[in-house]
């Protein structure tokens, strides 16, 4: 909940930004309404990734930097 | 007398409690406490642990364990999905900052809930308070605001730290990357992706007053992160 408060005010003063979330979360994205999120399908405190999964990881950020400029719509939301 | 879970002696204890143990009590466990709390019911939960027995059974007679992920990833979403509508933090609207600028030209930065800070710059006083110590004011820390760490972009894994009283940090504590990743975006950088990223980039402990969230200290930080002249910030939530 704290990650989808920090969003909503940086994005009202002028930051855009992208949220990385689990699947477990995705009823906080819908009901805060959180501008872009990232949903991996990982467990809780694992958000980016398996440990040392690089390639995995990678993917996970670069299509979070991607929804930045990619996302037309509020409140755009990719599962990966 | 206290109880000694490593042991068969025998004492009263109910299905209720056995259950609700994981969940900040005698067998706290913060990969599993959503067993122990009320989004799952006493009948859930046995049907897990049964359901969890058998498909251990065919996992092993596989050599493999892609089932049992998938039973407790499953049981860890229901875990989380709240019983009930909380109105408390609903929205309609959608705040909204176009991101206008060319990725090549844009200055990131990195934000992570995950409870990430450099050893020698603990951002909590007093200093060294460990996870366990964490975990035992789990609700301290929901009544109190949230400390910003500064984690300078060069620093090696060696010097951070990972304390959070709400979920579980093994994983954090073995690559940060998980909820930090900082190496990855560093990574993408050196591949062209985008043009720069802050001098530091920052973590808190993302279970922490809610109200001092919205009020003092995301503007706070919006600020600071404007000074910079930051085009766009990654959040990770833990």
């Amino acid at each position: 909940m704290s990650v989808g408060h920090v969003s909503r005010i940086f994005e009202s003063m002028g930051i855009s930004t992208v949220c990385f979330f689990v699947k477990s979360f995705m009823h906080l994205i819908e009901q805060m309404k959180i501008p872009r999120t990232i949903v991996t399908n990982n467990f809780v405190g694992r958000t980016i990734g398996k440990p040392y999964d690089l390639s995995n990881q990678t993917n996970v950020v670069r299509q979070g930097i991607d929804l930045l400029s990619s996302a037309t719509i509020q409140n755009s939301i990719k599962i990966i | 007398m206290e109880k000694n879970k490593n042991t068969y002696e025998s004492y009263n204890e109910t299905l209720e409690e056995f259950k609700n143990s994981f969940f900040y009590g005698s067998r706290n466990n913060l990969f599993f406490k959503y067993l122990g709390g009320k989004n799952i019911s006493e009948n859930e939960f046995t049907i897990f642990i049964e359901e969890l027995l058998n498909v251990i059974v065919d996992d092993i007679d596989k050599d493999e364990f892609s089932e049992l992920k998938k039973l407790i990833f499953n049981s860890q979403i229901k875990g989380y999905l709240p019983k009930s509508k909380n109105d408390k933090y609903t929205y309609e609207d959608t705040p909204w900052t176009k991101f206008s600028k060319p990725l090549k030209e844009s200055k990131l930065s990195l934000i992570s809930a995950g409870g990430v800070f450099c050893k020698d710059d603990d951002p909590i006083q007093p200093r060294g308070m460990t996870q366990e110590d964490a975990i035992n004011k789990i609700s301290e820390f929901l009544r109190s605001p949230p400390t910003l760490a500064e984690i300078p972009n060069n620093i090696s894994k060696e010097k951070l730290s990972i304390r959070h009283p709400g979920y579980d940090i093994r994983a954090a504590e073995k690559d940060p990357n998980v909820v930090f990743p900082y190496e990855i975006l560093k990574n993408l950088h050196k591949e062209g992706v985008f043009a720069s990223y802050t001098d530091n980039f920052y973590s808190f402990v993302g279970a922490s007053q809610q109200s001092a969230i919205i009020k003092t200290y995301a503007p706070k930080w919006a600020q600071m992160l404007k000074s910079q002249n930051v085009d766009a910030v990654l959040l990770v939530a833990a």
